[in-house]
């Protein structure tokens, strides 16, 4: 086994030290006075902007204590972390966004695929090129930041933690951008999608970090201590904020630092897997290992919420015992502020919803992977084939659901009224998100069959899914705060509702899907084809 | 030894390669003759394991293109028709990058760079950035990036196109020198004279299908069994067109323009002397004798259709 390992060890580890395409793009990016220009400016900007801040600082007044000085050094140094947050949101993703999108366009895919080198070892290369630079831009901001410590407005210690979550963060983007460029034809397009996603993606970060740092205060709650919820730490401008605090992870303070770089990597595997499997034919081992890993961030997440429900309400959104302070506990006023693991709820199912047309409509592509092939083939379910789409979104709400049940199972020990309670209410959503998936997979069908070009399907089935999810009657249920009631289950709203609307909805969107799906059925544009089975 | 079994790709409804099947052994150079749209580059493709084919295989001393893909292009060098070089990398990093791509060793890298820098007499431009290359060195560079690895066999696709004709002539004694290394190399173009002064085997491709395959000499052969000889004589045509319709192995003879004589002959070498001298000795004034060699374009023209998918 020993012997077995030895390899392994070895080519995954290659993939990261003396990557081929790394050290290309090392010999080249620092090379010539354009380089020396570029960083050169960066740094002058940075101080300039620095020196600003701080003559801003120092003329705020005249009649100063040391708890003001000392409070106003530390905004000086939370201000020069705003700055490379944005530098780091703003620049960061460029770099990659183009990086594969322009090597297709440059011609090389087939010289670097006619070699060894694997799909991973080309995307990690890719990846670590990019990455480079926000390391680049990170250090070269390190004289800036010491007058910051040398001043006291921080500790070294708290320049490191925060400089870990700005350089972990910028690998999320860079992953981000990675993945798009992948998926676009064009380096602009890619360009502007990668801004498009990032920018969206630091909102919302923002808005989770401001509604954790200020929530509590906001709302009367207790005052923010060292405890600070997970889904407020991704913010490339909270960092200062967020370095020093824990979360409560099934009842155990873990950093959140340490949380930010696990959560960060795995989504970043989880991209970069995108990322290949977009590369790659159907039935790649890529497409495979995504779908998988899909499963089990999937499982792992239902665990984490099925366990959190456990304490007091019976609520998908209430974490108690798991993420956040305690003013965001049930049994505290702010159990129900929804800005919280809802809204995270609703960018998973956001981010998902974009990626179920990706996988659903059938048509002529330039890869030749999406042509129909069948409705519904269980065999096909991880081979990225539109045949193989339903059964894959029914494996994930099946294992959602496994994983909330045995999450629940496992919090409410000792509780045994609180478990039927919570397997029932496990039962319903599974049952309801079922239809919902359903329905939402044969309008893919539907869109595919008004047109012959999978592109042009993807997009419309897309514009169909947003439309329904805005239309009156499911915002209403979206914004309403009552209580269950027959419309406040919104695919998209996952709070509260319980009861039969979820098994009444469940069972009028699968009916729907079923009709729509088997009308369309043998009405296909394209040529349906005959794949071969590949192991 | 490289062994093309019932290689089959289909795009759609359309079939760009229809069982396709043949073998080559160390130190052929196969020229791959077809129109645009024929198949050519699909075949390569596939061979470089870039293409999946829809049913068929291939084996390069034993290992299939199916099967072990990343083992079968540690054994290849492929050259496409179109290639994009990094801008603002030197000769030397470029081979250097491919070279660590093929996984070779830190250690080996600038020995095996300065010899195939050798090879394709590029030593000079080792620090020259590969923009700044003329077309036909940076196609030398591209083959030179195929030969890092010391791969069994060759692909090179329309290695040829743009080229002015001394970087052509080059770039045919250097393909010519690599079949003398005993690699097997493909090379599809479309400038059949120059295929037919290096390549020792051909094969013609047209919508998918193989329609000729062999020595370049058989091929021809097969295409005009009977040889053309052209005789030119001095005077008296008519007595040597009498001559030689009463001659051995004369299947016609047919009076031309400037005193010439086209005949069809099936004989051999042999008996075109004996003709000569039969011709002689009866007293015919020969000027000029001589076997007219028919060349690549016009097996190609012969044997295709101009049908294209």
């Amino acid at each position: 086994m020993a012997a077995n390992l030895l390899p392994w060890a070895r080519r995954a580890l290659g993939a990261y030290f003396g990557n081929p395409i790394a050290l290309r793009d090392y010999r080249t990016q620092l090379r010539g006075v354009k380089a020396l220009v570029l960083w050169g400016t960066y740094l002058f900007f940075l101080i300039l902007i620095a020196v600003l801040f701080y003559l801003s600082i120092l003329s705020s007044g005249s009649q100063v204590s040391i708890a003001f000085v000392q409070s106003e050094l530390h905004t000086f140094y939370q201000r020069l972390m705003w700055l490379l947050g944005g530098t780091v949101a703003m620049i960061t993703p460029a770099f990659t966004a183009a990086s594969v999108v322009a090597e297709r366009q440059h011609g090389s895919f087939d010289l670097l695929f006619s070699t060894p080198l694997r799909l991973k070892d080309f995307l990690v290369g890719r990846m670590l090129s990019s990455y480079r630079y926000t390391w680049m831009l990170l250090i070269l901001s390190l004289p800036v930041t010491a007058v910051g410590v040398m001043l006291g407005g921080a500790t070294w210690v708290d320049v490191i933690y925060a400089y870990l979550l700005l350089s972990v963060i910028g690998l999320f983007y860079s992953a981000v951008g990675l993945l798009i460029s992948t998926l676009t034809a064009k380096p602009v397009s890619a360009v502007i999608w990668t801004y498009a996603v990032v920018g969206i993606i630091v909102l919302v970060t923002f808005i989770y970090y401001q509604v954790a740092y200020f929530g509590p205060a906001f709302f009367g709650g207790p005052s923010i201590t060292n405890e600070f919820p997970l889904q407020g730490a991704f913010s490339t401008f909270g960092v200062v904020e967020v370095a020093p605090t824990h979360s409560l992870l099934f009842g155990t303070e873990v950093p959140n630092l340490i949380l930010v770089c696990v959560v960060v990597l795995l989504l970043v595997k989880l991209l970069v897997l995108g990322a290949a499997s977009a590369l790659s034919p159907y039935a790649s081992p890529e497409t495979k290992s995504l779908r998988v890993h899909g499963l089990i961030y999937v499982a792992a997440a239902a665990l984490v919420i099925g366990y959190g429900t456990t304490n007091g309400t019976v609520g998908a959104s209430a974490f108690a015992g798991g993420f956040g302070p305690a003013a965001f506990s049930p049994g505290t006023p702010f159990s129900d502020i929804w800005l919280g693991i809802d809204i995270m709820l609703v960018t998973g199912a956001v981010l998902a919803l974009l990626f179920i047309p990706r996988i659903t409509c059938h048509g002529r592509d330039a890869e030749r992977r999406s042509r129909p092939d069948g409705i519904f083939n269980s065999r096909r379910a991880f081979l990225g084939t539109p045949s193989g789409a339903l059964p894959y979104l029914l494996l994930l709400v099946i294992t959602a659901g496994a994983g909330a049940a045995a999450g629940l199972a496992w919090a409410a020990r000792g509780q045994p009224d609180l478990l039927p309670l919570g397997l029932a209410v496990v039962a319903t959503r599974v049952y309801w998100a079922a239809g919902c998936l359903v329905f939402a997979w044969s309008l893919g069908r539907l869109a595919s069959v008004w047109t012959s070009k999978v592109g042009v399907a993807r997009a419309l089935h897309l514009v169909i899914l947003i439309g329904l999810l805005v239309l009156p009657i499911p915002m209403l249920s979206l914004l309403s705060v009552a209580g269950p009631d027959l419309w406040n289950v919104h695919p998209l709203y996952v709070h509260g509702s319980a009861g039969t609307a979820p098994l009444l909805w469940g069972t009028a969107l699968l009916f729907v899907g079923v009709v729509v799906a088997a009308a369309t059925r043998g009405n296909e544009r394209s040529r349906p084809v005959r794949l071969e089975e590949r192991g | 030894m490289l062994e093309v079994q019932n290689l089959h790709k289909t795009f759609g409804d359309l079939t760009a390669v229809n069982n396709l099947s043949f073998s080559l052994k160390p130190g052929d150079v196969f020229g791959f003759i077809g129109p645009n749209g024929a198949g050519k580059t699909t075949t390569i493709r596939m061979l470089a394991t870039l293409l999946e084919p829809t049913a068929g295989n291939a084996r390069l001393n034993g290992v299939d293109i199916l099967s072990d893909p990343m083992e079968v292009r540690r054994r290849i060098g492929y050259m496409p028709d179109f290639f994009g070089l990094y801008d603002d990398t030197k000769v030397w990093e470029y081979l250097d990058f491919f070279a660590a791509a093929y996984q070779i060793g830190k250690k080996q890298r600038p020995e095996i760079i300065d010899s195939v820098l050798e090879l394709t007499d590029l030593t000079t431009k080792r620090e020259s950035f590969v923009q700044t290359l003329s077309r036909g060195m940076q196609q030398r560079l591209c083959l030179a990036r195929c030969l890092v690895h010391d791969p069994t066999l060759l692909l090179l696709d329309e290695p040829a196109s743009g080229l002015d004709p001394r970087a052509r002539a080059e770039l045919k004694e250097l393909i010519a020198e690599l079949g003398r290394m005993n690699k097997i190399v493909i090379v599809s173009s479309h400038i059949l004279p120059e295929l037919a002064d290096f390549c020792n085997t051909i094969g013609i491709i047209e919508r998918g299908a193989l329609l000729a395959f062999g020595p370049v000499k058989d091929i021809m052969k097969q295409v005009q069994p009977t040889r053309v000889i052209r005789i030119r004589v001095l005077d008296g045509v008519a007595r040597a067109l009498e001559l030689l319709q009463a001659a051995e192995h004369v299947k016609s003879a047919e009076p031309g323009e400037d005193n010439v004589i086209r005949v069809q002959f099936t004989g051999e070498v042999e008996h075109q002397a004996d003709l000569l001298e039969k011709m002689v000795r009866d007293g015919v004034r020969v000027v000029d004798f001589r076997e007219e060699e028919i060349d690549l374009e016009d097996v190609f023209l012969r044997i295709t259709t101009g049908a294209v998918h």
